[in-house]
């Protein structure tokens, strides 16, 4: 059953303009771009905000180098890696999604989610080999930042899968109609929880 | 023409209480900070009632105890700035009146916009209830430093603590949410013609306010999770029993804070320059250079912090840089009140109520920001820190801009928003009283702050050193009970002519901008049909060979030429 | 760039990453002195996320706008570890110590 004839009508609006008034953005720049390029920037920020923090204290604490030696590193290489892979599928997705091929949009946006999911489970691998060693939040300075700065970064992974989902709901319907351009900028805010875990993983793992 | 242009029916709760008309939500947010603005000033009179007369139960309350007193100015506090000042200064004036001054018809994210109101609503929701919580609300200050704020052992208040700080996180979504959505919006949905040299001052100070807020809040969100975690979970980001470090908390949270007073300031800067502009017949002095001190003053505002942080073990090498920058800082903001007094040389001026309101803001504000220069310099700031010195000088800049600033702006625009003009009489009795005794309330303070009274002492009584300054607390006490009984006068007027004030049209103050091409109160869409096509400047005012004193932005709506 | 291209650019730009972070992780094996161990991972790190960034985001085709609103945070990370360290670390006062 062909579900998108219940998609709403988008009424005829004289040029250039939307329901929202007119259009003024500079060429080549929509709402929703500048919108999550703004919205990446206040999120660099915050994680400024985490990175300083946690370099200052590794400073402070030289002895926390000890502490990393118990993190699982192939399961953090494991993770960068699923994680590249995950964001080169989100780049074909958004391409798919500009040249309006549905079914690569489709067969992309379930690959990139399950790079997601499986990066998720590779963490909580982790974490529960972490708790089963002993190692909690609460057991000393190394391991608070490193639950709080994974678990929001881990955060950050289950918002762009929601974000995905929705997506890929609209591109079971049969066509993307006007969210074509959503799937690139789900793929920027994609490609900007890959750079974050890009800092995330040197600095937690393989610091000396 | 297009399908919205209709009037669709909407039931009760799409209209006003999910409403993503950016008008609706502008009101709810003036209502949530009109709640909480009793609120807070309810405590701030439990406050000066409990430093004047300590140990006598305060009427309406009973008994302030010192353990009462710690949780009252930190909530206090919070509430002023978190729950009244970011709601009236930063979203109202931003979701009401950037749409309508640009010429667009509603936010570039509606439903974000939406989302950014009851985020704030929540948070509102989660401090509120943590008054009723074991333990009580939080006792931390409103800065809340650590040790003290980060282990119950200390403040003996775990739940409270913890929901104070999720409502504080809560703000800071709403907050910087909503301000992505106005920068967004102000760039992507200007009307034909608006050039960025042709938007209105009040937008571009909205933009401002802004963008400082969405770019300093991340570290302080950052500092407000190890602060839940150090809380809940008995983790020591902060407790140097656990290897913490509690400077940290500090420089995450004043990096935010500074930005933030300036958050608070520059809404009233952008409508004061419009008001001036409107209220003096002139075009304001300067516009680009206004613009450059903004920037500067935001790229400095990021380098300032620790001029908060010279008395808790900073190190000393720091003082310094910081002292400098804080200096430097006076002289965007300098710039700008001269281009504002150069505004008012040689215009016609029209003493109305929302003038004297924003020449109120003047006076009063340059006594704040003066004193921020005494505060600003280490080597004095050594004997003035902590003391009611600070008190005085923070309130001397945050109540002109939260209130003169905000009182001036919905005088101004009130037409606008409700169609009907506020009572003059009652206005301008609101604005004396309002004056006279917020002056007699943090005057002395000052007096007392340079005596050397300590903030944040429940019972002044107890210490001898400060029997002297009694007379004066007693003063600023009666001052302080007058000021906020005297807002009962705002609000009879607010309710008064919400449906009985005398009719105004759509333009009220002969006004330039756009927004006062539309009708008061805009419809759904603001502009019915056609959308404005800006062909002048928001300030044509007394222009040369022109029969009328003002030239609307707009050519193609026809606005109401005589007086309404 | 037409979609072929972008294609095989995807490709070839993933295989870039996946060796430079297999390197980064190479490269503690090496167990060389501390600095030099923690300035070639940040290096390694900066340039892949100058990659991601400038690649995998397209921002070669973005407006002068969207360059000033992503160039800010990085200078506020700056400015937060710049002053930052000297108040708290006591290793960085001898050291600042020398221009005081």
């Amino acid at each position: 059953m062909d579900k998108s004839a219940n998609l709403p009508l988008t009424p005829h609006y004289p040029e250039n303009e939307g329901p929202e008034g007119y259009n003024s953005a500079p060429a080549g720049l929509t709402a929703g771009r500048l919108g999550i390029w703004a919205l990446i920037a206040s999120e660099i920020v915050l994680f400024a905000g985490l990175f300083g923090s946690f370099i200052l204290m590794r400073m402070i604490h030289p002895e926390w180098s000890e502490e990393a030696r118990h993190l699982n590193l192939v399961a953090g290489t494991l993770n960068s890696l699923v994680l590249l892979v995950s964001n080169f599928f989100m780049m074909k997705a958004s391409g798919a999604a500009g040249a309006e091929n549905n079914d690569n949009v489709k067969k992309y946006l379930v690959l990139t989610m399950a790079m997601g999911v499986l990066f998720l489970g590779v963490k909580a691998f982790e974490y529960t080999a972490e708790f089963a060693h002993g190692e909690f939040p609460t057991s000393g300075g190394f391991w608070s930042f490193y639950f709080l700065m994974t678990g929001i970064h881990a955060t950050h992974i289950l918002g762009g899968l929601v974000a995905l989902g929705l997506l890929l709901n609209r591109a079971l319907t049969g066509s993307m109609g006007n969210w074509k351009g959503r799937v690139a900028i789900t793929g920027i805010y994609w490609s900007f929880v890959e750079v974050v875990w890009i800092f995330l993983f040197p600095m937690l793992y393989l610091l000396a | 023409m297009s399908q919205d242009a209709h009037e669709h029916k909407q039931s009760f709760i799409s209209h006003y209480i999910f409403s993503t008309d950016h008008k609706m939500i502008g009101k709810q947010f003036l209502l949530l900070s009109t709640i909480m603005a009793c609120l807070g000033g309810f405590m701030a009179y439990l406050i000066r009632w409990e430093v004047a007369f300590p140990n006598v139960p305060a009427p309406f309350f009973g008994l302030v105890s010192p353990d009462k007193f710690n949780a009252i100015i930190t909530l206090h506090g919070t509430i002023m700035i978190f729950f009244v000042g970011m709601p009236f200064l930063s979203a109202f004036p931003s979701n009401f009146f950037i749409p309508l001054m640009i010429g667009a018809r509603d936010m570039a994210f509606p439903k974000l916009n939406m989302a950014s109101f009851w985020l704030t609503f929540a948070g509102a929701v989660l401090l509120v209830a943590s008054f009723f919580v074991p333990g009580g609300p939080v006792a931390g200050g409103w800065v809340g430093y650590p040790p003290l704020s980060a282990s119950s052992e200390f403040a003996g208040v775990k739940w409270g603590a913890c929901l104070w700080l999720l409502a504080l996180a809560m703000a800071f979504f709403s907050s910087s949410l909503g301000g992505l959505n106005y920068l967004v919006t102000a760039i992507t949905l200007r009307a034909k013609g608006m050039t960025y040299s042709r938007i209105p001052m009040t937008v571009w100070f909205l933009l401002a306010s802004a963008v400082t807020f969405f770019f300093s809040v991340g570290p302080l969100i950052a500092g407000d999770f190890m602060l839940i975690m150090d809380n809940m979970f008995g983790t020591g980001f902060f407790l140097p029993a656990k290897g913490g470090e509690p400077m940290l908390w500090e420089h995450l949270f004043w990096f935010f804070g500074h930005p933030e007073v300036y958050v608070l300031f520059f809404p009233a800067l952008g409508m004061g320059l419009d008001i001036m502009a409107t209220f003096t017949r002139k075009p304001i002095f300067g516009y680009k250079l206004i613009l450059w001190s903004t920037v500067s003053a935001i790229l400095l505002s990021f380098i300032v912090w620790a001029h908060h942080m010279f008395l808790s073990g900073l190190n000393p090498i720091l003082a310094t840089p910081f002292s400098i920058t804080t200096i430097l800082i006076s002289i965007p903001f300098a710039i700008i009140i001269f281009c504002m007094l150069a505004t008012l040389r040689h215009g016609s001026i029209r003493l109305e109520v929302p003038m004297l309101w924003m020449l109120g803001f003047l006076a009063t504000f340059l006594v704040g920001g003066l004193t921020g220069i005494f505060l600003g310099s280490a080597s004095v700031d050594i004997y003035l820190h902590g003391t009611y010195f600070v008190v005085a000088h923070f309130h001397y800049t945050l109540f002109p801009s939260v209130f003169f600033g905000g009182f001036s702006a919905v005088y101004y625009w009130f037409p606008k928003m409700y169609g009907r003009k506020l009572n003059e009489k009652l206005g301008l009795l609101h604005l004396a009283l309002t004056f006279i005794f917020f002056n007699g309330t943090f005057w002395p303070l000052f007096r007392v702050g340079i005596g050397g009274m300590i903030r944040r002492i429940a019972d002044p009584s107890f210490y001898p050193q400060y029997h002297q300054f009694a007379n004066w607390n007693i003063f600023a006490t009666i001052c302080a009970i007058s000021l906020i009984a005297s807002q009962s006068v705002f609000l009879w007027n607010l309710v008064l002519s919400m449906n009985h004030g005398p009719k105004a049209g759509k333009n009220p103050y002969q006004s330039n901008t756009l927004e006062w091409l539309a009708d008061s109160p805009p419809p759904h869409g603001n502009w019915g049909p056609v959308l404005p096509v800006v062909t002048s400047g928001p300030y044509e005012y007394s222009k040369p060979g022109e029969s009328e004193d003002w030239h609307s932005q707009a050519s193609n709506i026809k606005g109401e030429t005589v007086h309404g | 760039m037409n979609s072929t291209t972008a294609s095989n650019n995807h490709t070839m730009i993933f295989s870039v990453l996946v060796v430079m972070a297999l390197s980064a992780v190479g490269v503690t094996f090496l167990h060389l002195p501390i600095v030099t161990n923690n300035v070639a991972i940040f290096a390694i790190a900066f340039v892949m996320a100058g990659l991601v960034f400038f690649q995998y985001m397209d921002l070669k085709s973005e407006g002068k706008l969207i360059y000033w609103i992503m160039i800010i945070p990085f200078i506020l990370f700056g400015i937060l570890l710049v002053l930052f360290i000297p108040d708290v670390c006591h290793f960085s006062i001898n050291f600042l110590r020398r221009f005081f």
